[in-house]
């Protein structure tokens, strides 16, 4: 009898609440400059980790003369000071001397509010991996704190061009997510274009104007070694992968028109899958690699459409503005991003597939060619800063954190976010 | 002949006389004049019997005798009847006091019943009384009662909030999270508010969502305290909600 009252009591004796808001906003944390322990080390993890976390906009960093404690141990860490301080995750961590390497990092992640450490590591150092190792702690800790992988470790391709003694200079470069440690993975007079990772971010497909028309080349990455795809003399562009790699999609020209076509790289065959009087081109493969989305000017102005491979149905997906065009879908295939015009200049739109939810994320006159990162976190785009003289610009999902990359050759366009390394 | 005849009526006459003053005697005179009558009697009786040689002078001496004798009675019969108002006087002066007394028992008795009476009157008012005022304050006390759990539901609607404003302000929704959904946690309290354990209960959300809903519960710790030890609760249910969704 005492214990049915018992639990009845203690059944009936529950507060009831119901929380209705919360601020949106990002993670407050703190990167605590590290301990050097080491002589000539003049590299800054604090203050690249705190720049990376930054720029995903998921999180805000506390500026370091705020900082309450200065210490390199999380032992050391009072954590109710910094909890206090609304700070709810701090970075600690040293550079120490290290027999098999240059030097070792060792960081430390410590949830103030639970007052424990979620993770630490000592990672040994090269000294010109400095900063894909600040990189890779960076993804260490976006993914401790948001669940979601992390992409400070990946690479971005894009097209530079110079001027140079009166000759054009076209560059397709790999580069780190920033914009680091660029590499040219080919060069050409003529113009290059629209770059496509393959799916296991071995190979480069893109388009090269060395025969005067635009024709689609796939390169390995690796051994540089190129072919054309499909090996045929028309005019062939705006390549695009599918999920699985064995296909691309490409425009080719027909008669007068543009037409998107599927190649099965294996058998270098080809097959027609668009029919229109309009132009149809710049085709994205969805994830699940069901469906194909281009842009198409079949109702008069550039909008973009979505065709089914099984069922051949094409649906119209979006509506607003007077252009949208040049897709890139996230890899969840939920959201779909494009170069969008309502008439007040050239902007990045981001479309909601669920739930038709339109946005426009940028506000600049000529922003192009964005891509999703590929935790679908973040979107690249170029801009033009100033006449002929384009910039690259990654920006947070909700459009609120922009950061141009830096990068050093002139006219930069059409950067292309490659997936995870497979 | 005519004499005889005469005196025969006068000895008759003699005869009712003695007759009526002996019973008057006897009725009206206490046993202290018997021995006085006892004698005039005998010497009656000592007259009859010499009747029969009495002469008409005798006779009229006797009757002399007889009307002395009358007196006599008579001045006894008044003495008597003196005393007997005199008794009566005395009877009255006794009954007087005795009323007197009687009286002042009774008044003493009746100022006794009346005391009585009173006291039990104002026993009677007291209980009451008391009763009308254990009925008020029972009647306060339930007023009290109902002001008290008026109040005790008003304290827990301001407790109730207090701890939903103060989890608000600690309730950073990432924005990393897509989750629109709404969660439910369950923790525990200690009296002081410090939050003891947080467990997150149906929440089909992201992971960075459901931390932002741990952290504001931990953040929020102590929680405001229970503005009445009625109201606290060492479990809380808090459902996640986000307006708009």
């Amino acid at each position: 009898m005492f214990l049915l009252t018992l639990t009845l009591n203690s059944a009936h004796a529950t507060l009831k609440i119901e929380v209705t808001h919360g601020i949106k906003g990002a993670m407050p944390i703190a990167i605590i400059p590290f301990d050097i322990q080491v002589n000539s080390f003049d590299e800054n993890f604090a203050k690249l980790i705190s720049n990376d976390l930054y720029k995903s906009g998921f999180f805000e960093v506390m500026q370091s003369y705020n900082y309450p404690q200065k210490v390199h141990y999380s032992h050391n860490l009072k954590y109710k000071v910094w909890r206090d301080l609304g700070i709810e995750q701090v970075v600690v961590g040293r550079v120490l001397p290290s027999i098999r390497s240059d030097y070792a990092v060792e960081f430390e992640l410590v949830d103030t509010v639970r007052g424990k450490r979620i993770t630490g590591y000592k990672i040994p150092v090269r000294k010109e991996s400095f900063r894909k190792i600040a990189h890779k702690i960076s993804d260490i800790i976006y993914e401790n704190l948001t669940g979601i992988p992390g992409i400070f470790g990946t690479r971005i391709a894009y097209i530079s061009s110079i001027k140079e003694k009166h000759r054009k200079k076209f560059t397709l470069n790999v580069a780190d997510m920033d914009g680091y440690n660029a590499v040219p993975v080919y060069i050409s007079k003529r113009e290059l274009m629209s770059p496509a990772w393959s799916p296991d971010g071995k190979y480069l497909a893109y388009v090269s104007f060395e025969k005067k028309h635009p024709q689609v080349y796939i390169q390995n990455l690796a051994k540089g070694t190129r072919v054309r795809a499909p090996d045929i003399d028309n005019s062939t562009s705006a390549p695009a992968w599918s999920p699985d790699g064995n296909m691309l999609a490409v425009t080719i020209s027909v008669g007068n028109n543009l037409e998107i076509f599927t190649y099965e790289i294996q058998t270098r065959t080809t097959k027609r899958f668009t029919q229109s009087l309009g132009i149809d081109t710049e085709a994205i493969w969805s994830p699940d690699g069901k469906s194909i989305i281009f842009t198409s000017n079949r109702s008069g102005k550039p909008h973009l459409y979505r065709k089914f491979l099984n069922t051949g149905k094409t649906a119209r997906l979006t509506f607003k503005g007077v252009y949208n065009a040049d897709a890139d879908i996230s890899p969840d295939g939920r959201y779909v991003v494009m170069t969008h015009n309502a008439g007040q200049g050239f902007k990045i739109g981001l479309l909601d597939t669920k739930t038709g939810y339109f946005r426009v994320l940028t506000n600049g006159m000529l922003d192009e060619a964005p891509s999703f990162a590929p935790n679908g976190r973040m979107i690249l785009y170029a801009t033009e800063q100033k006449q002929g003289y384009g910039i690259l610009v990654a920006v947070s999902e909700d459009g609120r954190i922009k950061q141009k990359l830096s990068l050093s050759d002139g006219n930069v366009r059409e950067p292309v976010w490659a997936p995870y390394k497979k | 002949m005519v004499s005889h005849t005469i005196s025969w009526q006068t000895f008759n006459q003699a005869i009712g006389l003695h007759l009526l003053v002996a019973i008057i005697l006897m009725l009206s005179i206490g046993e202290k004049q018997a021995p006085k009558i006892g004698k005039i009697l005998e010497s009656i009786e000592a007259d009859l019997i010499d009747i029969s040689t009495l002469t008409t002078q005798r006779q009229a001496f006797l009757e002399k005798k007889i009307e002395a004798e009358n007196k006599l009675l008579e001045q006894v019969r008044i003495s008597k009847e003196k005393r007997l108002v005199e008794l009566k006087d005395q009877e009255a002066v006794i009954s007087d006091a005795e009323k007197k007394q009687n009286e002042a028992i009774n008044k003493a008795s009746k100022d006794k019943v009346v005391r009585e009476q009173k006291l039990s009157e104002e026993k009677a008012k007291e209980d009451y009384e008391k009763q009308l005022l254990l009925k008020e304050e029972e009647q306060l006390s339930k007023l009290q009662q109902q002001e008290h759990s008026k109040k005790l539901s008003r304290l827990k609607v301001e407790y109730k909030s207090a701890i939903k404003r103060h989890i608000e302000t600690n309730w950073v929704i990432p924005q990393s999270s897509r989750w629109e959904g709404s969660c439910t946690a369950f923790v525990r309290q200690n009296p002081a508010g410090d939050v003891t354990s947080v467990n997150i209960e149906s929440c089909d959300s992201d992971f960075a969502y459901k931390k932002s809903l741990e952290n504001a519960i931990w953040k929020s710790s102590p929680f405001p305290l229970a503005p009445n030890k009625e109201l606290f609760e060492r479990e809380v249910k808090i459902s996640f909600n986000p307006e708009g969704n």
